[in-house]
């Protein structure tokens, strides 16, 4: 493909695609990086936002449950189960509870990261949370074809399967790993 | 509910039974730590909590319907040597023995299996065999676990697996270990190779007595270092791998000094025959060293009127505990090696062999 020239400057070669949405109708413009700045972009930050929103929203709905946020760093408060803190964990080298796992998520990682090589359990679950997991897996197949049946505007299957989505009860269980 | 006084020293089968391998592997012994949702684990729960769980738990495993029935013991009511007893046993953990609180052992199927609670972790099942018997004891601890888990709500989470209070632990809350007593390898200062052999493949080699106790009596522990990413047949596999391979390895060392050298070694297995035959005092440090080479000189068949049974028994019922409880009282420390002498003087008198 040849390469494109900015078309503020005319000159350098173009780096940066920029789409803007005027009144539904798509106007594609390419500029190079240093005149992309400068273009004095129509760009509202607000219009970002909300379209990050219903993005996130509908990353919810398909998942079914809230997102939880991650916290990156290092977590310096005290386990909402147990009231332990990381540092009484470093002396004494024990969780206080089931939920210090979720809470200090990324420091056990590293830990067992050390310890084990790995993070992730693979092996044998108990009955009742396998039983979770397989209606997890059944539900979220009911759902893709759900959305096909709803695409198809085949409403009869698709009222069949959202009863089956609601016989299958709880859509999202909590795991142990909460006190 | 068992009365300390059910808990006699000569009890426990499995210490005077043999299994695959008798000749070198003493047992084995499977662990699986698990907790329950809903509660902090031991090392922060409240009295009150403990005490509540406590009771749940006693219900749970009571009704769990468990090979041989099962019989509860709550620690509280148990006297301090018969704690301890019970750990030298192998059938409780120090930590129980040394822990605080409302806490307990249940033992089914006579002794073989036995479940902690709040110890470390809520629940610590345990299942012990005689001999190299890896797959079986496995087998079973999963059994017992399929029972409780009908019953139990386990604290899980679905990307780290069982969740346990120490993090050397989680997953798969499996710890499989192998007792195996080495006297040629010791002898013939070949124990670095095994100690290395087990460390590249995430195995940890520890003495009797777990951790931190050196090699007393030749015997050593094998067993899993990792719990995490890791299935449990994947686990066993990494013993069943190394296992055999330390057993032949020993026998070969075993044959090598009797074709070398077998007066060297019938010298050492009399001498120490004749140290336990006659001397007043023995400490039980000295006891394993020489119990260790009598072993020895049973599987080379020079003590034809002795059982590997009788010795591996001999092992654990001259431990501290096991000594003063057939003495029906405590005993000081010097006093504890003159009964220790005089135990085993009885056990080999020489017309008994």
């Amino acid at each position: 493909m040849a390469s494109k020239v900015c078309q503020s400057c005319g000159e350098k070669p173009a780096t940066v695609k920029f789409v803007e949405v005027v009144g539904g109708e798509k106007h594609t413009r390419h500029f190079c990086a240093e005149c992309f700045p400068d273009t004095g972009s129509v760009i509202d930050p607000h219009a970002i936002e909300e379209a990050a929103s219903h993005l996130l929203e509908s990353v919810k709905e398909m998942l079914g449950t809230p997102i939880p946020l991650q916290e990156a760093d290092i977590q310096s408060g005290e386990c909402p189960g147990c009231g332990l803190t990381w540092d009484v964990f470093r002396n004494e080298s024990r969780l206080g509870c089931p939920a210090c796992y979720p809470y200090f998520q990324v420091e056990v990682d590293g830990v067992l990261e050390r310890l084990h090589g790995a993070t992730q359990h693979r092996g044998r679950a108990p009955k009742r949370e396998t039983e979770r997991l397989e209606r997890r897996k059944r539900s979220a197949e009911i759902r893709v074809e759900l959305s096909d049946a709803i695409q198809g505007e085949d409403y009869e299957r698709a009222a069949r399967l959202r009863d089956q989505l609601r016989s299958l009860g709880i859509e999202m269980e909590p795991d142990g790993g909460t006190l | 509910m068992v009365e300390p006084s059910d808990l006699a020293p000569q009890a426990g089968q499995w210490l005077r039974s043999t299994g695959p391998d008798a000749d070198v592997v003493l047992s084995t012994r499977i662990r699986l730590a698990r907790n329950v949702r809903g509660y902090a684990f031991p090392c922060r729960i409240s009295d009150d909590s403990r005490r509540e769980l406590e009771t749940r738990l006693r219900m749970w495993i009571g009704e769990s319907d468990l090979a041989g029935g099962i019989k509860y013991c709550n620690f509280l009511g148990v006297d301090p040597i018969t704690r301890q007893m019970l750990a030298e046993r192998h059938l409780v953990s120090r930590e129980l023995v040394n822990g605080e609180g409302d806490r307990g052992v249940s033992f089914a199927n006579t002794e073989f299996v036995s479940i902690m609670t709040n110890e470390e972790d809520h629940l610590r099942l345990q299942v012990i065999r005689p001999g190299q018997a890896l797959e079986d004891a496995l087998e079973e601890a999963i059994k017992i676990d399929q029972k409780l888990d009908q019953r139990v709500p386990y604290a899980w989470s679905d990307s780290y697996g069982y969740l346990t209070s120490c993090p050397t632990n989680t997953g798969t809350g499996l710890r499989l270990s192998v007792m195996i007593h080495l006297p040629a390898l010791v002898l013939m200062d070949q124990m670095d190779k095994v100690h290395q052999a087990a460390s590249k493949v995430g195995l940890t080699v520890r003495g009797f007595y777990g951790e931190g106790t050196k090699a007393v009596g030749d015997v050593i522990q094998i067993s899993n270092q990792h719990t995490l990413g890791r299935s449990e047949s994947e686990i066993l596999k990494t013993l069943q791998n190394i296992v055999p391979k330390i057993v032949e390895y020993e026998r070969g060392v075993r044959t090598h000094m009797i074709n070398e050298n077998r007066v060297s070694l019938e010298d050492r297995v009399w001498r120490s025959m004749g140290t336990l035959r006659y001397a007043r005092k023995l400490s039980s440090s000295e006891t394993l060293d020489l119990l260790s080479a009598v072993r020895l000189g049973v599987n080379l068949r020079m003590l034809p009127n002795l059982s590997i049974g009788e010795v591996n028994e001999l092992f654990v019922i001259t431990q501290p505990a096991h000594l003063q409880k057939l003495q029906g009282r405590a005993l000081e420390p010097g006093e504890r090696d003159a009964a220790r002498a005089t135990l085993l003087r009885e056990r080999f008198k020489p017309e008994s062999n």
